[in-house]
């Protein structure tokens, strides 16, 4: 024990073993796979079904979320037309793009004729498939005479004798005319798409992104070369209007300003700490050793969770800001020490017990958050707890073997000493002034409780959710261009919809066909305008193969292919005489269809938006529900059956964050319970209240102001809490430890709170809202527990100094 | 986007190639077509002939017409198989033997309201409409005139090369001829207001 005990006090033993224990670290850190996690599926927990889900809803948004379209409009038709040919010219050829469209193709309209007519047999409209269920030639033989007779019918009558029941054509009308892509406003002229709003032309333009381009905004991205290219276009043609829609625009913005907000942010609290550390400390090393401390608790955090996890999600990098509060705080606490002079070894011992409490009530608090169902915290807690634990690490083995500070100096005690006579409430307590300092502590005790009572009305009306739409502010032109797009388009996609999953795609397809029934009922009663699924235009095998077997058992029932007698007279009316082309092409059985067979552009663009296909083995589609009404219960519809999932990604995520905060704060109360429990034996039962009592008030105090100000509390909020939790009780800790009057425990707690305030403070300012309420409930507790933490102070120590 | 791109233009050429329209000089032109048109109401007989030239075949088709104008027009085929066809602002129905109806309301679909407004324009004399879907050449023989009507679009030439509208103080015929050589003959007759 005695070794051991001479060895921590060995700088090469310290050394060897900071050394040892981060190169471990580190080598199976840089082994593990470098992954960044941005699924908010994965934030759900592992019971969740949607997790099963969640690879397949990320291809299907990989794909839907590469697709942008520019409106370019104008009074004069051909101003507009002008414009897109422009922006078609620069960027049909551009890498950025995948795939750009403007002109119309005039094959379009043949192309999907000639398949529809291919085809006949085993695609079909559902009046059509029910009609031959049910052997009814004659209602197929009338709309068939309708086309050949009527006014106004284009129907093309080249094919006639093998299709004397205009069984193409009728597939033309239900693909094309019926499609629910066919409520929008737009149409043809002059070869591109156009519609009209308030009297402006607009042309469409779109395009799909290449899959190597970057969501977020960088030199020489696509998406700000044809911003450049627009701004130009309205710079010659005042007149102009442009309406950009599509996520990557969405994405691009908020990663641009994004960047330069962060820029500016912490560049001005870096300088403003910077600032601060030199004038107290005076000298460039404290400061490189803190900077130098903080980099290697983040790397070990980032190793030990790829290590752990194999990936980092986006949000535990937001949480894991808490590593760098409490990091910066050990190093402050440590050198504001050595600056009096002490060696790095006697200030260890100086602050250790301090130190070491807290930096167990912080690990508690995280240790305690693994225990949930969500790993996401796991994941957020272990990085919290490795980082944290390099650091103390850093503090414990590596700084004392500093060389000895030969410039000790004063520190500038004179704002810590003006702050803790704030707290002289009263004079003395000895001697004759007993009687009037009787009535000063009542009338302390009073304006505590006060306060106190005033925090209840604020945390009653808090309102504890997570909504991620409330969390997302797009610009005014961006809002405004989503906006008429939407109109102009009228399509009704919902935020909600279906994923149908099998194991093969004949499954999915069939379990779809189930689904679209449910769907058909639901448009029957209002609650959906329509839907889209890739059944509705690839059907099963099975459906193809009824329809084919129907039509031919309606129409050559006899074994010598025959052509039916009921038949005969519909062919004789419209002057067939020689039935054989109608007999022959339905004798052998046709190709049936398969998702990934090859159909005309319009249906492959299509189906490249419903069909997910093969993902981890399993198959998967898409079904979306257009023009939902408010009484429309996409769970209902999908229950019933196992391979259908209904997504609802942001309620889902906004329901998994929310409960994410209560069993964190569930977790983080019951890792402070035993944190009081430790505080209890350490210092006993009344000194313990005093310490633990002020990261708790903060708290209250922080989520009250919360709800005087009608601030949801969201998730981001409730990080902040934990922070708090986590950062405050330290400041509460080097109090009692220190004493109220000791000025170099002051003078560390202040610094430690400043560059938090400074640093987390500074993310309130942001323009993003999970970031600025982050910061704001980080600021409000991080305040408000620095203002109670000199209250910490036990008696005893109050007066040691 | 792009899967509503096409689908969106595919109808569109649909929606074009189904109208027909008269359209020269544009201000006789105009007069012409204000003339025929000055009516509230035109009724007549119409003959439809169909050729199709790959079966070596004609679709003969007689019924009568009603155009009211800024309502609508009606069409009904009487032989040889009974059908109506009503077109309005805000819908198109068509109505079989048997009495069952198919609707289509301009409100659900762009190309729908497009096809009824020009259709409409036609018939209203609304040339400036026209022009927006045709080149609109046009011959004047003393009280008779023929207005020749080539689709803008591409697309829609490659389903009707142009059509032709004959007329006199009436609309007398309308012919459309498809890119294989098909035609499309409507012949009016008996016109009364």
């Amino acid at each position: 024990m005695n070794s051991l005990t001479t060895a921590i006090k060995q700088k090469p033993f310290c050394i060897a073993i900071w050394v040892a224990l981060h190169a471990i670290l580190f080598v199976l850190g840089v082994l593990s796979p470098w992954n960044v996690e941005t699924d908010l599926y994965s934030v759900l927990p592992d019971s969740s079904e949607f997790k099963n889900v969640s690879e397949a809803e990320k291809a299907l948004s990989a794909r839907s979320m590469r697709n942008v379209s520019v409106l370019l409009g104008h009074e004069n038709f051909e101003v507009a037309k002008n414009a897109a040919e422009t922006v078609e010219q620069i960027f049909s050829k551009d890498a950025g793009f995948e795939e750009t469209r403007l002109h119309v193709d005039a094959n379009t309209m043949k192309e999907m004729r000639d398949f529809l007519f291919e085809n006949r047999y085993v695609l079909q409209s559902p009046s059509v498939r029910e009609a031959l269920k049910n052997g009814d030639l004659s209602s197929l033989q009338d709309a068939s005479v309708q086309k050949i007779y009527g006014a106004f019918s284009m129907a093309d009558l080249n094919n006639l004798e093998s299709d004397p029941l205009l069984l193409g054509e009728q597939n033309f009308d239900y693909y094309t005319l019926e499609s629910p892509l066919m409520s929008g406003k737009f149409s043809l002229h002059d070869g591109v798409l156009v519609a009209t709003d308030s009297n402006v032309t607009y042309v469409m333009w779109s395009a799909v992104m290449s899959n190597s381009t970057s969501a977020m905004a960088n030199d020489g991205h696509v998406l700000g070369r044809l911003y450049k290219t627009l701004d130009s276009l309205r710079t010659a043609e005042p007149g102009l209007k442009i309406a950009k829609s599509g996520v990557p625009f969405h994405s691009y913005e908020s990663s641009k300003n994004a960047q330069s907000e962060i820029a500016w942010i912490s560049g001005i609290s870096i300088v403003l700490i910077l600032i601060l550390l030199l004038t107290v400390y005076r000298s460039p090393l404290p400061i490189l050793c803190t900077v130098g401390s903080i980099g290697v608790a983040a790397a070990a955090a980032l190793a030990t969770t790829w290590l752990l996890f194999g990936s980092i999600h986006i949000f535990t990098f937001v949480f894991g800001t808490s590593v760098i509060g409490v990091s910066i705080d050990y190093a402050i606490h440590f050198f504001t020490d050595w600056k009096k002079g002490c060696s790095g070894f006697d200030v260890r011992s100086h602050i250790l017990k301090g130190l070491l409490l807290g930096f167990m009530t912080t690990e508690l608090s995280y240790i305690a958050l693994t225990f949930a169902d969500f790993p996401l915290l796991k994941q957020m807690a272990v990085f919290s707890i490795a980082g944290l634990a390099s650091s103390f690490a850093t503090i414990l083995l590596l700084f004392p073997c500093l060389p000895h500070n030969k410039k000790a100096g004063a520190l500038p005690t004179i704002i810590p000493q003006k702050f803790i006579s704030l707290y002289d409430v009263k004079p003395s307590t000895q001697g004759a002034n007993l009687v009037q300092t009787t009535p000063r502590k009542w009338i302390a005790s009073i304006v505590k409780v006060v306060l106190l009572l005033a925090l209840i009305p604020g945390l009653y009306l808090l309102n504890v959710q997570t909504d991620m739409r409330t969390l997302y502010t797009m610009s005014d032109e961006l809002k405004a261009s989503e906006v008429l797009s939407a109109r102009l388009n009228n399509l009704g996609v919902s935020a909600n919809y279906f994923i149908v999953e099998g194991a093969s795609a004949e499954e999915v397809l069939r379990t779809e066909e189930d689904l679209v029934k449910r769907l058909n009922v639901a448009k029957q009663d209002s609650l959906i305008k329509n839907f889209l699924a890739t059944s509705s235009i690839i059907p099963s095998e099975n459906t193809q193969r009824e329809n084919y077997e129907s039509l031919r058992r309606a129409v050559l029932p006899s074994k010598d292919f025959a052509v039916s007698g009921a038949m005969q007279p519909y062919l004789e009316s419209i002057g067939i005489t020689n039935d054989s082309a109608f007999a022959n092409s339905l004798k052998s059985e046709p190709v049936y269809l398969t998702p990934a067979a090859n159909v005309p552009q319009s249906f492959k663009t299509l189906l490249n938006m419903l069909w997910i296909g093969e993902v981890n083995g399993k198959f998967y589609s898409a079904v979306l529900p257009l023009h939902v009404s408010k009484d429309f219960d996409i769970s209902k519809i999908a229950a019933g059956s196992a391979q259908v999932h209904a997504v609802n990604k942001m309620g889902n995520i906004n329901e998994t964050l929310t409960n994410l905060s209560r069993v964190a704060l569930m977790l983080v109360a019951i890792a402070y319970v035993i944190v009081f429990v430790i505080l209890v034996l350490v210092y006993k039962f009344k000194a313990a209240v005093k310490i633990i009592r002020a990261p708790v008030i903060a708290c209250l105090f922080l989520a009250s102001v919360f709800g005087y100000a009608g601030i949801t509390f969201n998730f981001f909020a409730i990080v902040g809490i934990i922070l708090t939790l986590g950062i405050g009780i330290d400041y509460a800790l080097f109090f009692n430890e220190g004493g109220r009057k000791n000025l170099s425990t002051a003078l560390a707690v202040m610094l430690s709170a400043t560059t938090t305030v400074i640093s987390f403070g500074s993310l309130s300012f942001s323009s993003f809202t999970p970031v600025a309420t982050f910061g704001l409930a980080t600021l409000l507790g991080i305040l408000c527990c620095f203002a109670l933490s000199p209250l910490s102070a036990t008696s005893a120590k109050k007066d040691r100094d | 986007m792009l899967n509503k791109f096409f689908l969106i233009a595919l109808v569109s050429v649909f929606a074009a190639v189904s109208i027909a329209a008269p359209a020269g000089s544009k201000a006789d032109l105009v007069n012409a077509m204000s003339a025929m048109t000055a009516h509230k109401v035109t009724q007549g007989d119409f003959k439809q002939i169909k050729t199709i030239k790959k079966l070596n075949r004609e679709f003969i088709s007689t019924g009568t017409f009603t155009i009211t104008n800024g309502e609508g027009i009606l069409w009904n085929v009487e032989k040889p198989f009974a059908s109506k066809l009503t077109i309005s602002g805000d819908k198109m129905v068509q109505e079989s033997a048997n009495g069952k109806k198919t609707e289509m309301a301009a409100k659900d679909n762009a190309v729908f309201a497009e096809f009824s407004k020009t259709i409409q324009s036609v018939f209203s004399g609304k040339v400036d409409e026209l022009e927006k879907h045709f080149e609109v050449s046009f011959k004047k023989s003393g009280k008779s005139y023929v207005v020749n009507l080539v689709p803008r679009e591409a697309a829609v030439r490659s389903v009707i090369a142009s059509m032709v509208l004959e007329a006199s103080a009436e609309l007398d015929k309308v012919s459309l001829i498809d890119g294989e050589g098909n035609t499309t003959v409507y012949e009016f007759t008996n016109h009364s207001h």
